[in-house]
């Protein structure tokens, strides 16, 4: 049953997610836009490039899938609704989302491309910008809960959402996790003004299909992140847990996809160094503050 | 109804109602791809968007070929390549004119005004709910979707070939390279690939069985057994090798082998020994050619100071001219040489026989524009461990004699070409780039927009020229008017009255600053600023043929634009980093104290307040038309400020028809800015730094 619910919420979250990733790129709200596109791309030919990696070519998209949907299933959506409560839930989310260079290089391999190759190897220059910062945050988050568990880290939240207990560490979390589901302003290996879709570039038809959906998965699942490291998850007055969650998922999306619409695209140099001189040190200043207020202020 | 490009698919009853759910999709999720760009049908008051047009970043992803003819017959061709990567089912639309050879016939075609591309659409739109599944489809075959290969030698790309064989200027093997079969080896030694160039690269042409393809295409074997012939993509049955198309390869299977007919025995065998200047490892005692690269041998210490090329460890070569078989070195340290097996005493590596070294393998150093996965995989009837070349896993043996990048770091260079049809450039242009890594080493830039001569078809009546210089060029057709219309008065000593004048200036001045606002909504296509393309780019619908009251009423939203993108922070910033001119001198467009690319938007900025202010002061515009000059002769020239600088005309009149006619446009000049701003720049910057220049493709001769 709960596998039901779900499933359902995934799949109602996913399209949310696209239609509001439609409105941020267009400017038009159309909400069966998303159902109308996904039918095009079935009728579409899915076209196998002359020399691709088969291996390569088709696993990518399913990977990038399966990845952002396990990284889901740790993050609970009300209390019992949850696909997996690990212990480890935070630890299991990044691992799982490590997957997600591992499909995108595959996919800019694949196909034998210029522009996919290039584009798949930009991602992961921008791994290694923003890794650091998707862990340290989570770790300051894990601090505060004294467990690595999502269901914890929420519970935590009870007196003050972790938004304004560490704002430093969401806005770096932020940011990371928006690198992370290669959104814009971050859309490196899939820009269209500089590589005409780079990775995604070759994948028409069915295939093409997958790959979004597994786009808007890994929104979804930083979105959900997002709402459950630090605006409390399902907590809230009046509503049930779920919509709570629901509603604060969509918020974190709209801000996310429409907030990097508004700046240029980052160069990958630029990201690398503010990851590393700018945004290293104040996750460490964040853990840092953290751990003091742990410790001085009793629970 | 039937559609050109429809999909082929199999009839089954049960089907049907999904195929007609699937073909009511397909019509309302409509992705276009322009041609020759959005650029030119903003220019022409085309609202795409408006019209249910989503914009799609490559042929792959487009549904819909918007054509707006007419088109140059070099932008046709690369139309027609765009059109054959297109995923089945496919529409063309023509607006304009119906002469697209080779592309098919359009299936709808229209005038090129929004009325007409509204009705186009229904049209559109009722054509691909019906048709868009055919039980029977045609292929789409035209030459320029065929594909050939020529060689190329990887050091001296201009050495193009049709035939496999050595570089007569450093005597390598030519690698492989494929290219449109339409074209002819051009003047320009890249310029065939740039018809790849409409999104995918090096694979430009696409694989699927369905779609046209050149002969060879349709038959495929294996590199290392030429006998092994199939119909099908798959593997070698005898080595599993990825079978390639026929044609190929071909000259892998000679590795080795073929240089021997170039050999000439001098007799003095023996007393010297020959070496290869980028392959140390490979001795012999006469003359020839490298088993490996194919280089022409020199005389052993001879190679040691190969143009510096800084493999340092040749210095140390002292071969005995031993290189018999009873002779071992080090696959890591080819300076270590024995007379007996053993190990290095540098490495403790196992020493290999020299002979196997070098019938090693293919050290395809060259494969450019992708990684070609079969070029790892050489040597004939032989172990795994024998085939892999003696330098496996050396990065000196492996980048050795690749070009060095100017960090020291060696990675693989590759071409590729950005354009025709790139949503970061203006329709038209072709900047080819040779990236090292995703730093760009040099760029080469062309248009397939330019169309020649001016008066190839002979002396023209003055109006007549008038028009068809403003035809031409269809991103700024009233500068051009105004620039022949000076020029032919000033020729026949006519001279307009003050009013015309003033209404000319007018037009002038709308249009430079319409041409910005063109441009800047370029810019957010390109840096992903969505908002600011479409604001710039409906601001320019309104502002393209306003009158003066329309024109004032525009001033604050233009100034409003104008304030807020100075004072994007993260814009400015990213901008200033790029695109510094070398030389200010030779840049004539709006420009200001600071030459780097952001100076060029803050200038641009400021050139279009100023213009519309202008615009809007005057008490009337009118589109330039040519004042009656009887049969009046004579020689005249006429300079005018267009929004991307200055550009001159020079006429000759003879009895009122012009004769000659020499036009210098401010984008033929500014492309010459295109490789000093790009060198050792990262692709992104570099090409941000191309966009800074607005270049106007039409303006550059092809």
């Amino acid at each position: 049953m709960t596998g039901l619910v779900l499933a359902v919420a995934l799949g109602l979250g996913a399209y949310g997610v696209a239609v509001l990733e439609h409105w941020a790129s267009t400017g038009r709200f159309r909400v069966a836009g998303p159902a109308i596109s996904a039918l095009a791309l079935l009728g579409r030919e899915s076209i196998l490039p002359r020399k691709p990696d088969r291996l390569f070519f088709e696993t990518a998209p399913v990977l990038l899938l399966v990845a952002a949907v396990l990284s889901l299933a740790v993050l609970p959506l009300a209390p019992g609704l949850i696909a997996a409560d690990l212990a480890t839930g935070a630890l299991a989310f990044n691992a799982a989302l490590a997957y997600v260079l591992v499909a995108l290089i595959m996919a800019g391999w694949g196909p034998d491309g210029a522009y996919g190759m290039i584009g798949g190897w930009r991602f992961l220059g921008q791994l290694i910008a923003y890794a650091m910062l998707v862990v340290m945050p989570i770790t300051a988050v894990a601090m505060r809960a004294e467990s690595l568990s999502t269901v914890q880290i929420v519970a935590s939240q009870e007196g003050l959402w972790n938004i304004a207990y560490q704002p430093l560490g969401f806005a770096l979390f932020a940011l990371a996790g928006m690198a992370m589901a290669f959104a814009p302003p971050f859309d490196l290996p899939t820009a269209a003004g500089d590589l005409a879709g780079g990775v995604e570039a070759e994948y028409t038809g069915v295939r093409r299909l997958v790959f979004r959906l597994g786009r808007m998965v890994l929104i979804l699942s930083v979105a959900s992140a997002m709402t459950v490291f630090y605006l409390g998850g399902w907590l809230g007055p009046w509503l049930p847990g779920w919509a709570w969650s629901a509603a604060k998922i969509l918020a974190v999306a709209s801000a996310m996809l429409l907030g990097g619409r508004m700046v240029p695209r980052l160069r990958e140099a630029a990201l690398l160094e503010w990851s590393w001189k700018l945004g290293i040190p104040l996750a460490l200043a964040n853990i840092f503050i953290v751990g003091l207020i742990v410790l001085v202020v009793p629970t | 109804m039937t559609m050109e490009g429809a999909r082929e698919f199999t009839p089954l009853p049960i089907f049907g109602a999904l195929r007609r759910l699937v073909a009511g999709a397909l019509a309302r999720d409509l992705r276009a791809l322009v041609v020759p760009g959005p650029d030119v049908a903003r220019a022409l008051g085309l609202d795409l968007e408006a019209a249910g047009l989503i914009p799609a970043e490559g042929p792959r992803q487009a549904s819909v070929l918007v054509v707006i003819a007419p088109l140059p017959g070099k932008l046709r061709d690369a139309a027609s390549v765009a059109y054959a990567q297109m995923p089945r089912p496919r529409a063309l639309l023509a607006l304009g004119g119906n002469k697209l050879s080779p592309l098919p016939a359009p299936d709808i075609s229209a005038e090129p005004t929004q009325a007409g591309l509204e009705t186009a659409m229904r049209q559109l739109r009722a054509l691909i709910s019906h048709a868009s599944f055919a039980e029977r489809v045609s292929e789409y075959s035209a030459p320029t979707v065929q594909s050939r290969i020529v060689y190329t030698c990887p050091m001296h790309p201009e050495i193009v070939s049709d035939e496999p064989g050595n570089c007569p200027k450093c005597g390598m093997f030519l690698v492989p390279r494929e290219t449109s079969a339409a074209l002819q080896p051009p003047a320009h030694e890249h310029g065939t690939s740039s018809m790849a160039a409409a999104a995918i690269a090096p694979d430009a042409h696409d694989a699927n069985p369905d779609h046209a393809h050149g002969s060879e295409a349709n038959s495929y074997t294996c590199p290392m057994h030429p006998e092994v012939i199939s119909d099908q993509p798959g593997n070698c049955p005898k080595c599993g090798m990825t079978l390639v198309p026929a044609g190929k390869d071909e000259n892998h299977a000679g590795h080795g082998h073929d240089h021997s007919a170039h050999h000439h025995h001098d007799s003095q065998a023996g007393a010297n020994s020959y070496t290869c200047p980028m392959h140390p490892e490979v001795t012999s005692d006469q003359p020839g050619n490298c088993p490996k690269c194919g280089m022409t041998l020199v005389p052993a210490g001879e190679g040691e100071n190969h143009a510096g090329h800084g493999h340092d460890h040749s210095a140390h070569h002292h071969h005995d001219s031993q290189a018999g078989a009873n002779s071992y070195t080090c696959p890591m340290h080819p300076e270590v040489i024995s007379d007996q097996p053993g190990n290095c005493p540098k490495c403790g590596m196992t020493l290999v026989p020299v002979e196997e070294a070098s019938t090693g393998g293919p050290g395809d150093h060259a494969s450019q524009g992708g990684h070609d996965h079969a070029a790892m995989q050489e040597g004939e009837e032989t172990g795994w461990l024998e085939r892999i070349e003696p330098g496996f896993m050396s990065m000196v043996e492996m980048t050795q004699g690749a070009p060095r990048s100017s960090d020291g770091l060696q990675m693989e260079w590759i071409t590729v070409p950005f354009g025709p049809f790139f949503p970061g450039l203006p329709g038209g242009l072709v900047v080819e780039f040779l990236l090292d890594g995703d730093t760009v080493v040099e760029a080469r830039t062309t248009s397939l927009a330019g169309r020649g001569d001016l008066l190839a078809e002979g002396p023209m009546p003055a109006a007549g020229f008038v028009d068809m210089l403003g035809a031409r060029m269809p991103l700024a057709p009233v500068s051009y008017r105004l620039l022949a219309c000076r020029a032919i008065e000033s020729a026949a000593g006519a001279r307009p009255g003050a009013e015309t004048e003033a209404a000319r200036d007018a037009a002038l001045a709308r249009e430079r600053a319409a041409s910005h606002l063109l441009w800047l909504a370029q810019l957010g296509r390109q840096l992903g600023l969505p908002r600011i393309e479409s604001r710039a780019a409906a601001l320019h619908r309104t502002l393209r043929r306003a009158d003066p009251q329309d024109l004032r009423a525009q001033i604050p939203a233009i100034r409003r634009l104008s304030r807020q993108l100075a004072a994007a922070r993260l814009l400015t910033r990213r901008l200033r980093a790029v695109g510094d001119l070398p030389d200010p001198a030779a840049w004539t467009g709006p420009a200001g104290p600071d030459h780097s690319a952001a100076g060029r938007l803050a200038a641009r900025l400021a050139d279009m307040e100023q213009a519309l202010e202008a615009a809007a002061a005057a008490p009337a515009l009118a589109i330039p038309a040519v004042q009656e000059i009887g049969a009046a002769s004579g020689h005249g020239h006429a300079m005018i400020e267009t929004a991307r600088g200055t550009a001159h005309l020079h006429v000759t009149l003879k009895a009122g028809r012009v004769s000659s006619a020499r036009l210098q446009t401010p984008s033929a000049a500014h492309v010459a800015l295109v490789g000093p701003l790009t060198a050792q720049h990262e692709l992104a910057d570099a090409l941000v730094a191309v966009a800074s220049l607005d270049l106007d493709p039409w303006e550059i001769d092809a």
